[in-house]
């Protein structure tokens, strides 16, 4: 089936039965008739440089002190679609809530997990945003997108368990938003690593970074305390219980065992792994 | 103009131009100036702990102004329960003249009314905040400043500029307000349920879980405020040339979120943390060679958990202070 954009024109070639169909073109949205040309696209703040700057400047733990000289490689500025639902949870009336979810089935880089999007500035869309970095066409209908929202079903079984009454979903599609991604890699020791940094406010939200010798032997020293200061910490507390010391030395020194497995993991990685934890 | 515009200064002749909604009905809280809320960073720098001692290797880059909008909503919800009760104490039982203590359960069902009230800041954007976000409006009901009419706050195009849109009516606002009060509303129904179930049974020292419960809530009060803004300045420092940020009130210049360096002396309190939660569930797991097989290797098996979680602290590299 073939559709014709109503926004800019464009033809394009879509299955028949679906509810809502997405312009590939533009973004502009066709659903019975009605055409939601609501797009809002955030406004990147932070440019190329300014990105690799707060990326090499990070210093997560174990990076070589040099790493702000290492050589950028590549900087692709994306700009992710969602589409944006409002929910309200039928009959109650009185809740109601917004969410987004990610309108690409293959993203071209990994979000962190439930990533809140702040508060920044929008900007209308101008021919020259096409030039800063790349739009990606939703390749997911708002239907199928909406699927990945899952602790908005749960919500509604909360209710549904609370309330005791049949609660159904009921979403209207508001929108397109597009947000602006820093996709950038860096070259250090003739290895390659990648980072991806948000466009809009600018925080580093991953990074892959070297591990340099001295972080690889503080993560070791750091394993060894850990057994020492446990093992230390047990005795204590089986002499004050009328125990033989040494065998809480050894329960403590047992114990240790899952700060050692993740500290010697982390000395031993090839490459070391930064994600933003709060958004703040 | 852009699709944020709520408010635009004439660079010609200084004149505002209100572009949404009726300006006497919005509000905003007045702002510090930037060189103001820059002194008081400053300041709160030298008396951390951590940063103060460090003060010379911190520069501090210039302040960006964010105007949030929200929507201020009272809250009144009454909900009526129906809940089962399950109450676990412990009773001393003497079998042959010796004294066991057995571990028992009761199940009651109980029935309430609670009302729970609060006022709720909603964020009159759509699917966005952030930690920042809510420290600012805590701090905002703590210190409660007075808003002023958005005409005689946004008089300069520094700040006419840093003006978020509100995307929200305020009928969507009081059901957001709904949808944030509801979990606490359950939360005490939970909690009168079992106060109700304990003093009923006279098991007053017996933990209890509520199950199957059934609540009917109604609104009795949803008043919602005008649209109102409150400054946030995002005021960036460089340690070691990495970039931070502190999030301060933009009235008073109080930094509600800060994100710092984890120095030595924060690792130190990680491996503390490691060395007292493990050390302890450790020695208590030796108690498996003495005969308490179960016990101990509970103890074993929670001691590495806690060290593995507790661990995480030692890899961090920056850490938030709100």
């Amino acid at each position: 089936m073939i559709i014709q954009c109503p926004f800019c024109g464009a033809k394009y070639d879509a299955p028949p039965g679906r509810r809502f169909y997405v312009c590939p073109y533009c973004g502009t949205v066709v659903s019975e008739g009605k055409t939601y040309e609501s797009v809002y696209i955030f406004k990147p703040t932070v440019d190329k440089t300014t990105a690799f700057r707060k990326v090499l400047n990070l210093r997560p733990m174990g990076s070589p002190d040099d790493l702000p000289s290492a050589t950028p490689a590549g900087a692709e500025m994306h700009f992710l679609p969602l589409y944006l639902y409002h929910i309200t949870f039928k009959p109650l009336e009185e809740l109601e809530t917004y969410a987004t979810a990610l309108a690409l089935s293959t993203p071209p880089f990994k979000l962190p997990k439930s990533y809140i999007f702040p508060a920044r500035w929008r900007t209308p869309f101008k021919p020259t945003l096409e030039r800063l970095g790349v739009f990606h066409s939703p390749d997911l209908s708002p239907e199928d997108a909406f699927r990945s929202l899952g602790d908005v079903v749960e919500e509604a079984r909360t209710y549904v368990s609370v309330f005791k009454t049949a609660v159904t979903i009921e979403w209207s599609f508001e929108g397109i938003v597009y947000y602006p991604f820093w996709s950038l890699t860096y070259t250090y020791g003739g290895r390659q690593f990648r980072a991806l940094v948000d466009a809009s406010e600018g925080s580093v939200l991953s990074m892959e970074y070297p591990l340099s010798r001295r972080g690889r032997a503080e993560g070791l020293g750091l394993a060894a305390g850990s057994i020492l200061a446990t093992a230390a910490v047990g005795a204590l507390t089986t002499y004050l219980l009328g125990i033989y010391p040494a065998l809480g030395a050894l329960g403590g020194a047992l114990a240790s065992l899952g700060a050692v497995a993740r500290l010697v993991a982390f000395s031993a990685s090839r490459v070391g792994r930064y994600e933003a934890e709060a958004k703040l | 103009m852009t699709p944020e515009s709520v408010v635009v200064v004439c660079r010609y002749c200084g004149t505002p131009n209100f572009v949404a909604g009726n300006p006497s009905k919005i509000l905003a809280v007045p702002t510090l100036s930037s060189s103001e809320v820059l002194r008081r960073a400053v300041e709160r720098t030298k008396r951390d702990f951590n940063l103060g001692r460090r003060m010379s290797e911190i520069n501090f880059a210039s302040p960006d102004l964010i105007y949030l909008p929200f929507y201020f909503v009272d809250v009144r919800l009454r909900a009526s329960y129906e809940a089962t009760v399950v109450l676990t104490y412990t009773r001393t039982v003497y079998v042959r003249g010796q004294a066991t203590t057995r571990v028992e359960t009761k199940r009651v069902r109980v029935s309430g009314v609670v009302t729970y009230s609060d006022l709720v800041a909603v964020l009159a954007r759509r699917a966005a905040w952030g930690l920042s976000v809510d420290k600012l409006t805590s701090h905002f009901f703590k210190t409660a400043p007075e808003p002023r009419q958005l005409a005689e706050v946004a008089t300069s195009t520094s700040v006419s500029g840093a003006f978020l849109a509100a995307e929200l009516t305020p009928e969507r606002a009081k059901a957001k307000a709904v949808r944030a009060v509801v979990p606490r509303l359950l939360a005490r129904v939970d909690e009168d349920a079992a106060r109700v179930a304990r003093e009923e049974t006279g098991l007053l020292m017996a933990s209890a879980t509520v199950e199957d419960r059934t609540v009917d809530y109604t609104a009795e009060r949803l008043e919602v405020s005008p649209l109102t803004y409150l400054p946030m300045w995002v005021v960036p420092y460089l340690y070691k040339g990495s970039y931070y940020n502190y999030y301060v009130a933009g009235w008073d210049g109080a930094v509600v979120v800060a994100e710092e360096p984890s120095f030595v002396e924060n690792k130190a309190i990680s491996l503390l943390g490691v060395a007292a939660a493990g050390g302890v569930l450790g020695g208590l797991s030796s108690l498996a060679l003495l005969g308490s097989f179960v016990e101990g290797a509970m103890a074993a098996l929670l001691g590495t958990v806690a060290t593995y979680i507790l661990a995480g602290g030692l890899l961090k590299s920056r850490r938030v202070e709100t």
